[in-house]
């Protein structure tokens, strides 16, 4: 079961509202939603800041919303 | 136009006047290529050597899953391929990241420059430094956190496109999206804007849309360990600056 849990993360800009990401229990990864203006037409989505045994890509996509991240996520893991 | 290829090799090795004459009268006019048109393709094989006269383009290869990693940039004054007749198919393409003008010079062109020895001193060096600028693009990408990568191509950029007289002495105009830095360096968009506005906040650059001012470069290139020697302009090599005797 995948459960996103609330955190602020300190990116060193406005992009603050995070999650924990648990995949069972287990963090599998950490996203960030982009609320810095200077990120322009990509403010509001969410982007992967870290990911845990095999959630990675050198260029992960952004997401719109939290479903869409758990079912990218979920292709990472398979 | 061809003020930039001679800064260039100039700053590598000085030319004889005989030189300088027989680089005029064998490369002449230049082509203009548009924004984002390819200059070479992986895979072909072209017969003719691509010389930048004006603009920006960039090396790179794309990767099966259609990711691109940017392997070197072209600025005014480069050769793309110096020897690239020999190859049987490009092993990368090139591509123009602003309107460029490039020269298209023959292998006997090249060949009547290298006989001359200062201008094949010159060209010698000019891929030399090519491969130098690759080895420190390995380090960076490989050793360096993404503001000092970041920071690092950012002083690269100044002294190159000071040399052939692009830039000012505190800043230039980026050529670059952040796409394509963030290809250059191994870093997503999201962490090059990150990067870029660290290094904004720390006024170690200010920046307005493409227009790059760096307020103490000394400081930029501390901050990056940016040491401009792997580049062997003759400014910051030990050798003196008055030409060599040419080899009768």
């Amino acid at each position: 079961m995948m459960e996103f849990q609330p955190i602020k993360v300190a990116t060193g800009s406005s992009d603050e509202e995070g999650r924990l990401v648990l995949l069972d229990g287990r963090l599998i990864a950490v996203i960030v939603r982009l609320d810095d203006e200077a990120h322009g037409a990509a403010r509001g989505q969410w982007s992967l800041e870290a990911g845990f045994n095999g959630v990675d890509s050198v260029k992960p996509p952004l997401f719109a919303n939290l479903q869409s991240a758990e079912r990218w996520i979920e292709m990472q893991i398979v | 136009m061809l003020d930039a290829m001679l800064a260039k090799l100039e700053a590598l090795q000085p030319l004889p006047e005989e030189d300088k004459k027989l680089l005029h009268a064998i490369v002449g006019k230049g082509r203009p290529i548009k924004a984002g048109d390819p200059i070479t393709l992986e895979g072909e094989q072209y017969k003719l050597v691509h010389v930048m006269l004006s603009g920006h383009a960039c090396r790179y290869k794309i990767l099966a899953d259609g990711k691109r990693q940017i392997i070197g940039y072209l600025v005014p004054g480069d050769f793309c391929d110096l020897f690239g007749f020999l190859l049987d198919r490009m092993d990368h393409s090139i591509s123009a990241l602003t309107p460029c003008e490039i020269v298209e010079l023959t292998e006997d062109d090249v060949l009547m420059l290298t006989a001359r020895p200062m201008l094949a001193r010159a060209l010698w060096w000019s891929n030399l430094v090519d491969s130098a600028i690759l080895r420190e693009w390995l380090v960076n990408v490989g050793r360096r956190t993404p503001d000092k990568r970041i920071a690092h191509i950012l002083c690269e950029l100044l002294v190159r496109l000071q040399t052939v007289g692009v830039a000012r002495s505190n800043g230039f105009r980026l050529a670059l999206s952040q796409a394509d830095l963030g290809d250059t360096v191994g870093l997503t968009t999201v962490s090059v804007n990150r990067a870029l506005q660290r290094l904004r906040r720390s006024r170690l650059i200010v920046q307005t849309s493409r227009e790059i001012t760096i307020p103490d470069v000394s400081a930029l290139m501390a901050f990056a360990d940016f040491d401009p020697s792997y580049l062997h302009f003759r400014q910051d090599r030990d050798e003196p600056l008055q030409p060599r005797q040419e080899i009768a």
